[in-house]
């Protein structure tokens, strides 16, 4: 086990290589420059852009600035915005706690709900529950996330009023305060993840749950609930493990839209603003640290995936 | 229904199954693919049920331990384990039968132990379920000393390895500790027990099941298509066709003289030294079972018969007790059996 969690960290330091890599390059890619959008727009004469771009240096060749840039933003010192008065770095730590909020709980709820569900849905397969379940995946998946935020704004928030309809605050505040504004936002976010996860539940359940040694085990006479999760369960969380691994990355995603519906000061909100800005280094810092948490789930994941599987844990 | 010739055996029989009928829930009505057997396996009596693939056998044991699939059903019959009718027992107490005095041992080593659990745990679980009284300490004691009685070398260690770790005779050994170790099984089914083990390692899985057999005096229903591990093993043999009880014999009248065409055909399909001698290929029955949802009228052997006459389309036989305690299904026995015992005589 543990030859193996060193096999899966190692691995992760050429991953991070490349996906910062690709943050630098998909980044300067986009069209436009921070310098003009710094100036003013169009109005500003070319003169003045070029002079600026000489001075913050993005007149140079592209490969001596991401020679130079690498090396920093690993050391985790991220530059200076062009728009903030902070350090980047100081303005995504400020944002960070608002991102992991919304996707970790997304993801906690969609594990709590999802696999459970799932799993009920496998073992009364073709029942009344089954059916509903498979219903309610179906529209989870086809209702798009920021319009599902709004429907709940609408009718929780403005026309019930039991829960306050947008912002954050910080959990130090206290946990209700905080965690009142994220129920929205999760569910939001959580929906369409719970329809993956139970169908994936579903699917692999029924699969492992027709296997011989499933069978075996009812054949020794283990109690139903043993064969369900020691036998059936346990195999089948291979399989789910992976889909979670997956799912925190399509959660990022959607958050980066939830935010924008709950008015959460988060790092999709952040990135968004910084995109339209083409402010390089916060734009860079912002999903550099998105791919981070992405990576470290996926880290988990392959970490739990061994202590499921023992084939690949002693191979 | 007469009987079959158990009853001159046995007083009472461990298992006693009487017309049982399987069918599987289908669109078009319930397909039956076991068909009225009768089958009983006495105290310390090992019995062979023979067939090809398809043709019920595994169902028939999955009834009896009740854990047949979701779309399977018991149609009729009566299924008395140790006298008690196991379709009036509840679920809950028929559970608690299996793994204790009834057992399996499974037909494929490679896929029936869970690759996820360590030896141990699938072996201890089992005493945790069905003993409860017993210590956790004592329980490992009792496990090791399963796989040591069943010849896994190094047994200790073996507690903490993985399905995947072994080979698949070991394997196999495994899962017979696994059947045995509660220590009261009265009733062992083997379900295809040695088919996907090298030749020589069936042989050794045999030897230890006949060993274990006798050590234990368990009764054993014998589920194979290999007539060979038969003759090595059980006492009583009855073939399965389509669903049916085609023959039940002894098992050296049956090698002896088979009565049922099917049964010579299945003999004459192994390789003995006369026939290999004389023939480079083994004589094979031609065609396939008939698939248990095709209408059926006559004979269910009769497509595949090489002594079919007129009647065998017409009307199905019935399974008849023969004069030397012996029952067979087909309508030409008498005729078939005499003309046989005259070319025998002559050969």
């Amino acid at each position: 086990m543990l030859a193996y969690a060193l096999r899966r960290i190692v691995i992760f330091v050429p991953t991070l290589f490349i996906a910062l890599t690709l943050i630098f390059v998909l980044t300067r890619l986009l069209p436009g420059s921070p310098v003009a959008t710094l100036l003013g727009g169009q109005s500003v004469n070319a003169a003045k852009i070029e002079e600026v771009s000489r001075q913050l240096g993005y007149d140079r060749p592209i490969l001596v600035q991401y020679v130079e840039w690498l090396p920093r933003i690993l050391s985790g010192s991220l530059g200076q915005s062009l728009f903030f008065t902070k350090p980047v770095a100081e303005v995504l730590l400020q944002r960070l706690p608002v991102t992991l909020s919304l996707t970790v709980l997304a993801l906690l709820v969609t594990i709590a709900i999802g696999i459970p569900l799932g799993i009920w849905s496998a073992v009364r397969r073709g029942s009344l529950l089954d059916y509903s379940a498979n219903v309610l995946s179906s529209l989870g998946m086809a209702l798009p996330p920021f319009w599902l935020g709004f429907v709940l704004i609408l009718v929780v928030a403005v026309a019930l009023k039991w829960l306050p309809s947008s912002g954050y605050r910080p959990i130090e505040i206290g946990i209700w305060p905080w965690l009142s504004r994220m129920i929205l936002p999760t569910i939001a976010l959580s929906l369409s993840q719970i329809g993956l996860i139970v169908r994936m539940t579903r699917s692999t359940m029924l699969e492992v749950l027709e296997t011989e040694y499933v069978g075996m085990a009812r054949a020794k006479g283990m109690p139903e609930r043993i064969v369900i999760i020691r036998h059936a369960l346990r195999n089948a969380m291979v399989q789910i493990i992976t889909a979670i691994g997956l799912l925190y990355a399509l959660g990022l995603g959607g958050s980066v839209i939830i935010e924008q519906v709950f008015a959460l000061p988060g790092l999709g909100e952040l990135i968004t603003t910084a995109a339209i800005r083409r402010d390089y280094a916060t734009l860079e810092g912002g999903i550099f640290y998105l791919t981070l948490t992405a990576l470290l789930v996926n880290l988990v994941v392959d970490l739990a995936y061994a202590y499921f599987n023992p084939r690949v844990r002693l191979a | 229904m007469i009987s079959d010739a158990s009853a001159v055996l046995t007083a009472s029989p461990v298992l006693d199954v009487r017309d049982l009928t399987i069918a599987f829930r289908h669109r078009a009505g319930p397909v039956q693919v076991v068909r009225g057997v009768d089958l009983s396996v006495g105290h310390g009596e090992i019995v062979g049920l023979v067939g090809e693939s398809g043709s019920g056998k595994s169902i028939f044991a999955r009834a009896i331990l009740g854990t047949l699939p979701r779309q399977a059903e018991v149609l009729e019959g009566k299924i008395a384990f140790s006298g008690s009718d196991l379709r009036r027992v509840p679920p809950s107490e028929v559970r608690q039968l299996r793994g204790d005095r009834m057992a399996l041992v499974p037909q494929e080593p490679m896929t029936s132990l869970n690759p996820a659990l360590r030896i141990g745990r699938q072996l201890t679980e089992v005493l945790e379920v069905h003993r409860p009284e017993i210590g956790s300490a004592a329980r490992t004691a009792r496990a090791i000393e399963m796989l040591d009685l069943v010849g896994v070398n190094l047994p200790g260690e073996r507690l903490a390895q993985y399905p995947h770790q072994l080979s698949g005779g070991l394997r196999q050994r495994v899962a017979i500790a696994m059947a045995l170790i509660c220590g009261r099984v009265e009733l062992l089914i083997a379900d295809e027990p040695t088919t996907a083990l090298d030749v020589t390692i069936q042989a050794q899985i045999l030897d230890l099941f006949v060993r274990l057999q006798e050590q234990q005096r368990m009764s054993v229903l014998l589920i194979t298509h290999d007539l060979g591990v038969i003759a090595q093993t059980a006492q009583r043999v009855a073939v399965m066709y389509a669903g049916e009880l085609v023959e039940v014999a002894g098992v050296n009248e049956l090698f002896a003289m088979p009565h049922h065409p099917y049964t010579r055909g299945l003999l004459d399909s192994l390789p003995r030294g006369g026939n290999a001698a004389r023939k480079s290929h083994l004589p094979s029955i031609e065609g396939t079972v008939p698939s248990p949802a095709a209408p059926r009228q006559g004979c269910a052997f009769a497509d595949r018969c090489a002594f079919r006459v007129d009647i065998c389309g017409r009307r199905a036989p019935m399974l008849e007790a023969t004069t030397s305690g012996r029952s067979v299904r087909c309508h030409r026995w008498q005729e078939l059996a005499d003309r046989f015992a005259c070319r025998d005589a002559v050969t």
